[in-house]
């Protein structure tokens, strides 16, 4: 997971896409070719841009899995994945020890020893899987991804492939991915795992991309065999933790090179059809991956260039941080309120999007306070308001100025963020509205119904109100509707 | 809103140049043009020190005349007791220290200052204690590593700006003992280790205080603490002396303590005479020093320069003004006072051994810095360093041990101690043969290498000694040359000789 850093690492970053806009990455995504069965689309204008990004798509050859087409167990994940909309993610590794985010080891220009000066100090005596599983229930997460090896090459699982890992250089010695994906199971939630592509630690990732050059490792390196190296870990991922909802790469934005892909992604489908595979490219995508993930932004909102509409094709993520750290910072107090929080998961639902948030546990294995209590808020919220959000779909308009909307059948559910004045007018519906209530208590609420669109008088907001739902009754579709 | 943390990223990762990344234990202040020393007392100025003026530093340490000056707050009367001068001469001839910068902050990694460079709050901050379990902490192993690298007391931060105590107080319960899973008292185990294995053990205490609440109007530095807006600053130092209380009391026969952080409120009074009276009513003999970077106030008894050598001012906070008192120099062995993951600008080996040669010729001690670990273990770099230094003095340690600054003056060559009718030239950088020295107070017997006893030709003339040297290696550490001096004519007759 990229996050703010220094200047040097920033500017690598920042080289990293522009090589990207400069055609080396982008071609990747250039060269997609859609065995996709388009997600039902609900309005014209994403008709449109489904348009476009089929005729800028059909153009290309693949590059990652050519001619991937999903099993149905992987359609049905991906319907799954639309409704769960809600996931908690995990920064937890080595670096929490000192306690200044995943990048500390870049940023601090830590060399192979020193890093692995760390992995004997980790003994996360206060880990308990049954407690991060249960925070992400209170939540009302559906799921969960954790980082099962970050940047730092670090795998908190016990890989056969390397001795860098939690049980060869830990005195815990406890395989916590195991333990966590043992208790997802026991509590009924989904575990992703996620993994870095990008490898500071591993001495054939070479050449290097735009970080980790500081490491001290020797220059030279056979990518291919850290690719051999790559594959396995996932295999064993894919192999050993039990069904996994999916995998969630990172880092491929490091740099250019043939990643192969395509045999990375086989692999993957063929071990298991029905895990989805994400890949941290901000809206960028490649043939194979059937997630498609956007960093700390929402889906279509900030970066034009970041808001590909091919995206649009694949289910979508937002992934978001608490405060401004992925990995546990001490001193990092920007914690967002939980009212902004809901509004971004509302956003993201309206977005079509899954809200994925980030906590970052503590070196002891505890996660802070400010985390849990802003979990527990939100789940406070989506026990009383998640019938909008889960199982719903980005609605019928398009997101406004004062909010969005989502829908579940016939009911439209509009998410009114940002708006003080009693009557809200809506743009013309695909159909008829037979009624409107308030999501809160059921109480009525009036409307009036033109040819330009529906007209609501909004019910005087309690203080403090997040988000008022209103739920609208959609008459039902012609043809389908039986008298 | 993001812009605070990324002020706080920028702030952390910035490169600092080797220079400012020197001054670890003070804040950029010092750099401001104030002016570097106050006058406190008749002073000897280290460049411009002669023979004689070292001579007569010497006399008055010998008879006991300590320098005082008046100040409002210092121990103005203060005479030290005979065990006192005592202990100066015992502190003066041991030469060499190990400086142990170790606490809570030790687990991030980032030394010691990271609370307030990273502007963590107490609360914040208070989340590390349950975290420090420092399970292979082996006192044993830290007094005898200090013993293998030849040196003859132990300085250990008991309590540093952070306000946490490594020992077990009971005027607060901001200590290891009731806050971390260690649970132990880790300066008594340090204290009675050091009486075990014959070292004499200081404890580093911070005046300057980040954490405490009464530690009020703030200083320069600990703003963001997050504390009240409140304080009395006498309840503090009522505190604070509650604690020297402690450490004077509870941990045997102590060396002394070094005091830390008066700079973080130069215009405060800080009631150093209370303080020090109290000190030295417990224990006479023990030293107490302050790293105030300004002349000795009264009551003190030895001096301390921080990353310079006595006179030297090259990091910019140091007092050029040296005094009569002993005098000891610290300094890291890479760049950082408490352990920091990825500083690896170690000093060599030779550059640390020049360094303790350069302050014994300068009549200072060296008291060189180690960071241990979280985990309690002292990183492997210093450990070698400290042991290759341990070798050097166990074949050099004649000419720096018991030594007082020779005859000549630090010059650009080399430095010279004394002990005795012994001079002890230490030849740091001269590749010719003939090194010519200034004349000496008395006439010269023999010249020899230490090393091995070769006899060495020198030449005297009314303008000084000639002495031609050994071949040497570029990169040899420090040529010793011992040379043997007429003794001094007895003052009454002397009695017959044997026959």
């Amino acid at each position: 997971m990229t996050s703010r850093r220094s200047g040097v690492q920033g500017a690598a970053r920042e080289h990293a896409a522009l090589r990207r806009s400069d055609g080396s990455l982008r071609s990747h995504g250039a060269r997609l070719r859609w065995r996709v069965p388009p997600p039902r689309l609900a309005t014209q204008g994403r008709a449109v841009s489904l348009a476009l990004a089929l005729a800028l798509a059909s153009a290309s050859a693949a590059s990652a899995q050519a001619g991937y087409t999903p099993s149905a167990a992987n359609l049905a994940a991906r319907e799954w994945f639309q409704d769960a909309k809600f996931g908690m993610f995990i920064h937890w590794g080595v670096y929490s020890l000192l306690q200044d985010d995943a990048w500390v080891s870049n940023n601090r220009q830590l060399r192979i020893p020193e890093l692995e000066s760390l992995a004997p100090q980790f003994n996360p005596t206060s880990f308990n899987a049954a407690a991060w599983v249960g925070l992400a229930k209170a939540a009302g997460a559906r799921y969960i991804t954790v980082t099962t090896k970050h940047h730092d090459g670090f795998a908190i699982f016990d890989t056969q492939v390397s001795d860098w890992d939690i049980v060869d250089r830990t005195p815990y010695r406890r395989d916590v991915i195991r333990m966590l994906a043992d208790e997802c199971r026991r509590q009924d939630i989904r575990l992703f795992v996620y993994y870095s592509q990008l490898d500071w630690h591993h001495p054939d990732y070479f050449p290097r991309g735009g970080t980790g050059g500081n490491t001290g490792r020797p220059e030279s390196g056979d990518f291919g065999r850290y690719l051999d190296f790559l594959d396995a870990q996932v295999r064993e991922l894919l192999t050993n933790y039990g069904p996994l909802a999916g995998i969630w790469f990172d880092g491929q934005w490091d740099k250019g090179g043939d990643w192969r892909l395509g045999q990375t992604y086989r692999m993957i489908h063929d071990l298991q059809p029905a895990a989805l595979i994400g890949s941290n490219h901000n809206g960028w995508f490649n043939t194979g991956e059937d997630i498609a993930l956007f960093e700390r932004m929402l889906p279509g909102t900030q970066n034009a260039r970041l808001d590909s509409a091919r995206a649009r094709r694949l289910p979508m993520e937002m992934s978001q941080t608490i405060n401004g750290s992925w990995g546990f910072r001490l001193w990092d107090r920007d914690h967002k309120s939980t009212a902004r929080l809901i509004r971004e998961l509302v956003e993201a639902a309206g977005q079509d999007a899954n809200f994925l948030l980030n906590v970052g546990p503590m070196p002891t294995g505890e996660i802070q306070p400010e985390f849990v209590e802003r979990m527990r808020g939100i789940g406070a919220w989506l026990q009383r308001h998640g019938e909008s959000i889960y199982g719903t779909r980005g609605g019928p308009i398009a997101p406004r100025p004062w909010g969005v909307t989502t829908q579940r059948g016939d009911r439209v559910y509009v998410h009114v963020l940002d708006w003080r004045d009693p009557p809200l007018a809506l743009p013309a519906l695909p159909r008829r509205v037979r009624a409107a209530t308030l999501l809160a208590d059921g109480s009525r609420v009036a409307f009036r119904e033109t040819a330009e669109g529906v007209t609501l008088t909004l019910p005087p907001r309690p203080a403090g109100e997040v988000d008022q739902v209103v739920v609208l009754e959609l008459a039902p579709a012609a043809r389908e509707s039986r008298r | 809103m993001r812009w605070l943390v990324r002020r706080v990223e920028a702030r952390a990762t910035r490169r600092r140049p080797a220079g400012e990344r020197l001054r670890a234990r003070e804040p950029r202040r010092a750099l401001s043009g104030r002016s570097p020393a106050r006058a406190h007392g008749p002073r000897v100025q280290g460049r411009a020190a002669d023979a004689g003026a070292l001579l007569l530093a010497a006399l008055i340490l010998a008879t006991g005349v300590t320098v005082t000056a008046p100040s409002a707050s210092a121990q103005n009367r203060y005479e030290p007791t005979p065990a006192n001068r005592a202990a100066r001469a015992w502190f003066q001839d041991a030469r060499f220290g190990l400086f142990i910068h170790w606490g809570i902050y030790s687990l991030l990694q980032d030394g010691e200052w990271v609370m307030n460079n990273r502007g963590i709050r107490s609360g914040e901050y208070e989340t590390l204690a349950p975290e420090f379990n420092p399970a292979h902490f082996d006192a044993a192993a830290w007094v005898s590593l200090a013993k293998a690298a030849g040196m003859r007391y132990i300085t250990v931060t008991a309590k540093h700006h952070d306000g946490f105590a490594m020992f077990d107080s009971q005027v607060s319960d901001w200590d290891i003992v009731e806050r971390t899973p260690y649970r132990r008292d880790v300066i008594r185990e340090l204290a009675e280790e050091c009486r075990r294995q014959g070292l004499r053990f200081f404890v580093y205490y911070s005046q300057l205080d980040w954490h405490h609440p009464d530690y009020f109007p703030r200083g320069q530095t600990g703003q963001a603490a997050g504390r009240p807006e409140t304080g009395d600053f006498n309840r503090y130092l009522d505190y604070m002396d509650a604690q020297l209380r402690e450490l004077f009391t509870n941990y045997g026969e102590l060396g002394g303590v070094w005091f830390d952080g008066m700079w973080d409120r130069p215009d405060a009074d800080w009631r150093l005479e209370r303080t020090y009276r109290m000190l030295h009513e417990l224990q006479p003999a023990a030293l107490v020093g302050s790293n105030h970077h300004k002349a000795p106030f009264p009551g003190e008894d030895f001096q301390m320069f921080e990353q310079d050598l006595p006179g030297e001012n090259t990091s910019g906070f140091n007092t050029t003004t040296v005094g009569a008192l002993p005098l000891e120099t610290c300094a890291t062995m890479n760049d950082s006072w408490g352990y920091h993951l990825g500083d690896r600008n170690f000093k060599s080996t030779a550059q640390i051994v020049r360094l303790l040669v350069n302050a014994a010729g300068r009549n200072a001690n060296l008291l060189l810095n180690v960071g241990p670990m979280p985990t309690g273990e002292i990183q492997q770099e210093f450990q070698a360093r400290l042991r290759e230094v341990g070798q050097w003095l166990a074949r050099f340690g004649e000419s720096i041990y018991g030594t007082r600054g020779g005859p000549v003056p630090p010059r650009s060559w080399g430095v010279t101690t004394q002990s005795g009718n012994r001079v002890y030239v230490h030849v740091l950088d001269w590749a010719d043969d003939d090194l010519s020295l200034p004349p000496l107070p008395r006439r010269v017997r023999a010249a020899s290498v230490l090393f091995n006893g070769a006899a060495l030709p020198f030449r005297e003339a009314p303008s000084g000694v000639t002495i031609t040297l050994p071949p040497r290696n570029p990169d040899d550490v420090d040529l010793v040359v011992a040379l043997d001096l007429v003794p001094a004519a007895p003052a009454a007759p002397a009695p017959p000789r044997r026959p």
